[in-house]
């Protein structure tokens, strides 16, 4: 699956990669690669800006590890993220549900 | 070195990058438009995940020098990232001017009017029609800056941005104007403060703070207007 067609859905995937507890930016692409077994094929420098935007919208905090052998940043989810990663997981339903409706040839109702 | 001239987290000065990775940082600094303490963490975190990505590699059964290849190909563009990087530097950068801005504004207009308020005998906030009355066009370039300074700071970083459209480019707009706003609002300050003296009419050692703090934050406003000019002409150059 490449970039483009998750044009708008990054920082959702984001958020849910940071849901179980702090990454650094490498595990997070370690984690998105291993949920999907490699599916996601994401160039890896782009995850990186992305983790920045997201800690300036203030849904991501980071801090710098010490103990580690070299620098590292550790991101982890604020509670506007934890908010945010709720309304993705939601809109990602609604969309996913939508768009199988329009594939399949089914009928579909919005939620009243 | 790579960001060996900066200040903040690093690489180890004994870590050995590989020379494909060695090449890629050194790009992706060259790429970077300002060097200040958040380029440097900025370039130790991209350093990072390239050696835990070169890592992957090899545990995967490469050797060290393809494995380096292989983790700088991942990453793309040593160029795209760098101005993608440059891009949220701005936003940053714009945030903290607006909200320098924003809270020395305060500390300097009230030496400002405790000094004015000193020399005649008056209450500090007596002086405020005074200064509008002595300075045309004062309060409306104060207006401005006090506005552009709060949209630089809501703009840039924080849960509001999503209300500001224009991204950081807009953001990093509205402290420039800030900025020079406030380069106007000093210089008419310290021509006003320099005319008052020349005529005898505040002691020159009343002036002395005011003048002080006028002068620091007027430096300060240019380096924050010109670095922000160089940000936000970066993330459409290329």
């Amino acid at each position: 699956m490449r970039a483009e067609v998750l044009k708008g859905h990054l920082d959702g995937l984001l958020l849910a990669a940071l849901a179980d507890g702090p990454r650094h930016g490498y595990a997070i692409i370690e984690v998105l690669r291993n949920r999907t077994s490699g599916s996601l094929d994401l160039p890896t420098g782009t995850i990186y800006p992305a983790l920045h935007r997201l800690e300036r919208a203030g849904l991501i905090s980071s801090t710098w590890l010490s103990d580690s052998p070299r620098p590292r940043r550790v991101y982890r989810l604020t509670a506007a993220g934890r908010r945010g990663l709720r309304e993705s997981r939601a809109n990602w339903a609604e969309f996913s549900t939508v768009v199988s409706a329009v594939m399949d040839g089914r009928p579909w109702s919005a939620p009243a | 070195m790579v960001g060996a001239r900066l200040t903040g987290p690093r690489l180890p000065p004994d870590e050995r990058l590989p020379p494909p990775v060695e090449t890629y940082l050194a790009e992706f600094e060259d790429a970077l438009p300002t060097r200040t303490s958040a380029t440097n963490a900025i370039l130790a975190e991209v350093a990072d995940g390239l050696l835990e990505c070169v890592d992957a590699h090899r545990a995967e059964g490469q050797d060290g020098i393809r494995a380096a290849r292989s983790a700088v190909a991942e990453f793309g563009p040593a160029r795209e990232l760098a101005r993608a990087f440059t891009s949220e530097m701005t936003g940053t950068t714009a945030h903290r001017v607006g909200l320098a801005l924003v809270a020395t504004g305060p500390v300097v207009g009230l030496a400002w009017l405790t000094t004015f308020a000193l020399g005649s005998g008056s209450h500090w906030a007596q002086e405020f029609p005074s200064v509008l009355t002595w300075l045309p066009g004062y309060g409306v370039v104060m207006f401005l800056v006090v506005a552009a300074a709060v949209v630089a700071a809501l703009a840039g970083r924080g849960p509001a941005i999503r209300m500001f459209p224009w991204g950081p480019y807009g953001a990093a707009t509205a402290a420039i104007v800030a900025a020079v706003g406030c380069v106007a609002v000093d210089t008419m300050l310290l021509t006003h403060l320099g005319s008052l003296a020349a005529a005898g009419a505040l002691p020159g050692t009343l002036v002395v703070i005011p003048a002080v703090l006028s002068l620091a934050r007027l430096l300060l406003s240019v380096v924050a207007a010109r670095r922000c000019l160089t940000l936000r002409a970066a993330i459409h150059a290329s």
